[in-house]
């Protein structure tokens, strides 16, 4: 039990990771209709708060 | 309508009932509990979102006119004057964060009050009209209420508490674009810069993917840091399942599927507290 727990945190760890990189990679390939770098500023805030709320999270996880 | 119904309709009394629902699994997931506090936050939480709601109604008076969704609404339809609704919010308001200063707690009240100010005026006011990214960042209002029960409980903000507040924010990004990729015309002629009316349904579609398996992983995680147990792991992989599954098939389907995964979201939230909920108090 507690090595499947240890395995769900770390693959849980390398999907965040790996789609994090995804949105902003996909965001590069877009079309749209305004300012793209107004958007990257605000795509990088929104990672940035969830960066913020995964760090105590793993944080607890990994104590 | 008659004056109590549109002052009942300003308070948007279904997001009310489901910000209490959030907050009630946040404060029986925590270590300790009170019927007292859970009585009184409860009330304090939902006088305040009802505030936040009534503000809103304000705000956005001139998109609702536009949008055939919310034509209906008091303020559009003249039987609720803006001053009266903004009195209404006010006290609304100050009864809320009377509440939860006096008989809960100080963290609880300010965090009841910022959520308040997220809501009604940086996401309402401001993020709404400004960026694409308008659901993902003010969705952090909308995801408090877990952490809001929770403080209320035990005057701190534990990891446990931020975990289920992370669950509601990566939520919300795939449940409100499918509804905007249904309501895509409406929100272009209200001029808001809904993902699809800015990036295009290809690009929506593809976030909304993306945002689910975030949301797959994300929903591990009270399994891997020992806040819930097997019952939880099973239910969670079938919810999982079926969600990603749906947003994979939206690719090569049309507005209409959009809108059943809009459906689906609201369905799978509400059965993965209540499975929350059964692991920690039955098993």
């Amino acid at each position: 039990m507690m090595h499947l727990r240890w395995v769900v945190l770390i693959a849980a760890m390398l999907v965040i990771v790996s789609v994090f990189a995804a949105l902003v990679y996909y965001f590069f390939t877009a079309k749209s209709t305004v300012k793209i770098k107004n958007e990257l500023i605000w795509l990088m805030l929104a990672l940035l708060i969830m960066l913020g709320l995964f760090v105590p999270v793993f944080h607890q996880g990994f104590l | 309508m008659n004056s109590v119904n549109a002052y009942l309709t300003l308070c948007k009394p279904r997001v009310v009932l489901l910000m209490m629902i959030k907050a009630m699994v946040g404060m029986a997931m925590s270590p300790v509990f009170s019927w007292q506090i859970f009585f009184i936050a409860n009330i304090g939480i939902a006088c305040a979102a009802s505030a936040a709601a009534t503000l809103n109604h304000l705000v956005d008076q001139h998109i609702d006119r536009i949008m055939l969704r919310t034509q209906n609404r008091p303020l559009v339809q003249g039987v609720v004057t803006p001053s009266r609704a903004l009195l209404f919010a006010t006290v609304l308001g100050l009864i809320g964060f009377g509440l939860l200063y006096f008989f809960v707690n100080t963290v609880t009240a300010l965090l009841t009050f910022c959520s308040l100010l997220g809501y009604a005026v940086v996401y309402t006011l401001y993020l709404k009209h400004q960026t694409v990214q308008n659901i993902v960042i003010g969705g952090l209002a909308g995801a408090a209420p877990p952490l809001l029960g929770w403080v209320a409980m035990t005057n701190h903000i534990g990891p446990q508490a931020i975990l289920l507040m992370l669950i509601v924010f990566v939520w919300t990004p795939p449940h409100f674009w499918s509804l905007a990729i249904y309501r895509k015309t409406e929100y272009a002629k209200a001029n808001v810069p809904m993902m699809p009316v800015v990036f295009g349904d290809h690009y929506t579609k593809i976030n909304i993917f993306l945002y689910t398996i975030l949301l797959t992983a994300i929903t591990y995680l009270p399994f891997a840091i020992g806040m819930s147990g097997w019952l939880y792991f099973i239910c969670i992989t079938v919810l999982n399942a079926r969600f990603l599954a749906m947003t994979f098939r939206l690719f090569s389907k049309d507005i209409f599927y959009a809108y059943k995964i809009f459906k689906y979201s609201i369905v799978y939230l509400f059965v993965l507290f209540i499975v929350l909920l059964l692991d920690h108090f039955v098993i």
